[in-house]
């Protein structure tokens, strides 16, 4: 195989070795620019999710009434933008904390050290993660554990008398204040 | 030696062929579908402060059928769902618990037909107004102070102070007067009565336990949370 | 007359693809008299990753590649299909025995030094094997899309955010998205099924045509010392001498150690079936209590240790610098001595690194930094303490479930190990010392000042101070002012002065 390749660039088919430099480099000319334009879609198609910087979207969490005062509960919703093919996965949670005189604040349930589920004590008024020890207390600022900060917090807004958050994404240290 | 092989192939098909793991009954999934027992709510939910098996446990001891026969079973239910006093939880979801209602109903159920079976309802009612402090003082002194210490802490009883006034602030009348009405058995107390060694060896009449809990009451301090 | 038959059309093909007289060689290669049983692992590993490839083919012909049924998927497989169970089990438990072998393969041939010339390309070819494994293993775990699947992503994708600048973006390539879902599990699918296989087929040639062209090593000896300018002479001299045929000699061997190891295999997954799944992959279901695969326990224990000053730049770091350790190692030394006896230091870094993950592993099952989440209701006050407790004292004990603090406090080993025991806690700290550590925290503990209320916090400090063992003093700081210690028999203030 390589002798054969060796012997025809010695010339055994009578073309002139210059002519056939020229169709070699034309050839490999060719073939990189088809590749070039071959992996751009390629490559493109599969980085092309790390480069989503869609908005969060409002999510409606419900009546403020349906949360007392004081306490924090749990509220469920479907991710925004998420679709039928996300099956289970779609669903989510965040933790909201109706303050005592008035106010929300919104953590999510993903731990800010390895996002792991946190679980909130009504009667510790803690936060605790089951993955490696993280402790949070009742607004969210860490107690105790791993975690580098406190538990994320979504952006939320009331509007006549319903409870908005700003979600979309997984929560993630590089991605809400 | 093809006969062996032949035989182990046999033996894995057996194997094999069983619908579940050999060490299983049944797949876990499908056991999850089934809701747990009463007892298994239980020990998941009560067990750590009213003792695994009902008694010796900090809080009040649920394997007491007098207690059981005589606290309705709407406000058993109640209170497990809602909590009660300072330190009992709310379990119910719809309370920031962690049991479905229905898990609730059941778990209460169980525990009647369990350990409240052969129960007498007391003469005496599980609930009341309070009554005349000055009175219950004096009941106080008679009933209770052997065990309880004199209410203003100088004389120390053998069973510690219920008149401390931070044991006050952390137990509700009720719980005040579901002691005496039913005590602790479990620890080898003797509320309610009869008191040995006492001049009055019965038990407490209705009367006297609300003046008794209105003499506890008024020593509790009014500042911190209220019970 | 069949045997003729037999023999012509095997006359007939090999005469045009040369199949025999090329398989034949390498079937007869002379390898070391001495490679014996130690010479088994690699193909035990081999023989654990053809079962893959055939229960992988099979199972996918079963499993739905979608967020939305992959998990239901399992289940019918698990309950509906005739042996599907059993080809669930045997993939499973393959794959922790392929992660096992490989890693004992490897150890083997570290400590007999074989990665020396002329093997440094065979070493480095199976480190690249060695997590092409783990890789497969991990992506495995993913396609049970259970809520250990939907967690374990949670904790990679957050490693992977915390990349300086590109972190966010990695993390989306690697998640196909924003947030966890269906193209997710897609990607992983990929990965588990096509990518990942095909890339661990290529190495396994690799390896195994490294491996004809530089001889099976011999059995080290202190004192035959590898080098480079005579090696290959003095081996091929030696194997010519004294060596025997691959196949039977050697191969016998295998086929005996392979044979046993797999009817163990098929008798472990019979017996104890299959992985999971574990809980549907519903992350609004915050009761999960995520954990890995057995072979990703010590990294598991790894992350709730490391401390988090460095965290991240450990998080980032060590991986690549693992990597290329371990690729460099046959070229920091290709000569010299082989015999573990005369490498010492090998030996104890061997040993260092196998008590490492052997302890890691075990700190990751008994994951004691982790709160117990139901221990504050469904684990007793002890009996023995309740039975001597005072009124107030055992309103302590009350606030001491109530709160959750044993959660991470056990009392007499039942509870959480993420604080210490508090069995003798009343003769290590004195009341003061209680009242401070439980409103103020500190050491890893939460404060408590904010949610409890005074009389909470007497009760409980009056309890735990009288946690002590066969009648110990409670401590106390000589000289100290301190608060009276008995105070619910004599109470400090009475209640008309507290009004």
């Amino acid at each position: 195989m390589s002798e054969g390749c060796a012997q025809c660039q010695g010339g055994c088919d009578g073309e002139k070795p210059s002519r056939r430099g020229v169709m070699f480099k034309i050839g490999a000319g060719l073939m990189g620019v088809g590749t070039v334009l071959a992996s751009v879609p390629l490559a493109g198609a599969l980085v092309a999710p790390g480069f989503v910087r869609d908005g969060d979207t409002w999510v409606d969490l419900g009546a403020t009434s349906d949360y007392p005062e004081g306490e924090t509960r749990l509220a469920k919703f479907t991710l925004p933008g998420s679709n039928p093919n996300d099956g289970e996965t779609s669903r989510t949670a965040a933790w909201v904390r109706s303050m005592s005189g008035g106010g929300f604040q919104v953590f999510a349930v993903n731990c800010a050290h390895l996002g792991c589920p946190v679980k909130w004590f009504q009667q510790s008024r803690l936060f605790m993660c089951p993955c490696h020890g993280g402790v949070y207390y009742e607004d969210g600022s860490r107690a105790s554990g791993p975690p580098p900060r406190g538990l994320f917090e979504y952006q939320s807004k009331v509007e006549n008398g319903r409870l908005f958050i700003a979600a979309g994404r997984l929560p993630g240290l590089q991605e809400s204040t | 030696m093809m006969r062996a092989a032949c035989l182990l192939a046999g033996v894995a098909l057996i194997a094999a062929c069983g619908e579940v793991p050999l060490n299983k009954a049944g797949r876990d999934d499908a056991a999850a579908a089934v809701p747990p027992t009463w007892s298994a709510l239980y020990a998941t939910h009560c067990a750590g402060c009213h003792g695994a098996d009902g008694t010796l446990g900090p809080a009040r001891p649920m394997r007491d059928a007098a207690y059981l026969a005589t606290v309705p079973r709407n406000r058993l239910i109640e209170v497990v769902a809602a909590g009660q006093g300072v330190l009992m939880p709310a379990l119910a979801q719809s309370k920031g618990g962690a049991v479905p209602d229905a898990d609730l109903v059941r778990l209460v159920d169980g525990m009647l037909a369990e350990w409240g079976k052969s129960g007498k309802a007391l003469a005496v009612a599980w609930s009341g107004p309070l009554g005349d402090a000055s009175r219950g003082a004096t009941t106080y002194a008679t009933f209770c102070q052997t065990c309880h210490g004199a209410a203003d802490g100088r004389t120390p009883g053998t069973r510690g102070s219920v008149s401390d006034p931070n044991y006050l602030r952390l137990v509700s009348d009720q719980a005040l007067r579901s002691a005496i009405l039913f005590g602790r058995a479990d620890l080898g107390g003797t509320c309610n009565g009869p008191y040995p060694g006492q001049a009055t060896n019965r038990a407490l009449r209705a009367d006297e336990v609300s003046d008794v809990v209105a003499f506890l009451a008024a020593r509790r301090p009014s500042i911190g949370r209220k019970p | 007359m069949m045997l003729r038959w037999l023999r012509s059309i095997i006359g007939w093909t090999e005469e045009r693809s040369g199949a025999v007289a090329f398989v034949a060689p390498i079937m007869t290669h002379r390898v070391p008299r001495d490679a014996k049983w130690w010479y088994v692992f690699g193909s035990a590993t081999l023989m654990f990753f053809s079962i893959q490839l055939v229960s992988g083919v099979l199972l996918a012909t079963l499993y739905a590649p979608s967020a939305a049924d992959a998990y239901q998927s399992l289940i019918y497989i698990d309950n509906q299909v005739p042996l599907g169970w059993m080809l669930r089990a045997i993939h499973g438990w393959s794959s922790n025995a392929m992660v096992l072998m490989v890693v004992v393969h490897m150890s083997q041939v570290f400590l007999h030094a074989s990665f020396k010339y002329p093997r440094e390309l065979t070493w480095m070819v199976g480190v690249l094997l060695l997590f092409c494994t783990l890789a497969l293993a991990f992506t495995g775990q993913i396609m049970r899309w259970d809520q250990d699947a939907y967690w374990g992503l949670g904790i990679g994708a957050s490693i992977v955010d915390r990349v300086p600048v590109i972190g966010n973006t990695l993390r989306g390539i690697l998640l196909g998205g924003p947030y966890i879902g269906g193209a997710t599990l897609s990607r992983f699918f990929a990965l588990h099924v096509f990518v990942l296989p095909g890339i661990t087929i290529a190495l396994v040639g690799l390896h195994l045509a490294l491996i004809l062209k530089g001889g099976i090593s011999e059995m080290p000896k202190p004192g035959m010392v590898v080098d480079p300018a005579t090696y290959r002479k003095g081996y091929e001299e030696r194997v010519h001498r004294t060596g025997v045929p691959f196949w039977p000699d050697a191969a016998q061997r295998d086929m005996v150690f392979c044979g046993l190891a797999l009817i163990v295999l098929i008798g472990l997954a019979a017996f104890y079936g299959p992985f999971g799944p574990n809980g549907n992959p519903d992350p609004s279901n915050i009761d999960a209590n995520p954990r890995p695969d057995s072979a990703f326990l010590w990294i598991f224990a790894a992350l709730a240790l490391l401390p988090p000053q460095i965290e991240t730049f450990l998080l980032l770091a060590a991986p690549p610098v693992i990597v290329l350790f371990m690729l460099a190692i046959p070229l920091l030394s290709n000569r010299g001595e082989r015999a573990p006896t005369r490498r010492p230091l090998a030996v104890i870094a061997s040993l260092a690194v196998a008590v490492a993950l052997v302890s890691l592993t075990w700190l990751g099952v008994s994951s004691s930094w982790s709160p117990v989440m139901t221990a504050w209701t469904a684990t007793p006050a002890p009996v023995s303490l309740v039975k001597r407790l005072t009124p107030l004292q055992m309103q302590g004990a009350l606030v001491l479930q109530y709160q959750q603090c044993r959660n991470c406090h056990a009392i007499d080993g039942a509870g959480g190990e993420r604080g210490p025991d508090l069995v003798d806690v009343g003769s290590r700290l004195s009341w003061d010392q209680l009242v401070r550590q439980v409103q103020q925290g500190g050491g890893n503990m939460p404060a408590y000042g904010k949610t409890l209320s005074s009389a909470e916090t007497v009760a409980v400090v009056a309890f735990l101070q009288q946690c002590r063992v066969d009648g110990q003093p409670a401590a106390s700081i000589p000289g100290a002012l301190e608060r009276a210690r008995t105070s619910d028999l004599a109470p400090v203030a009475t209640p008309s002065a507290s009004e």
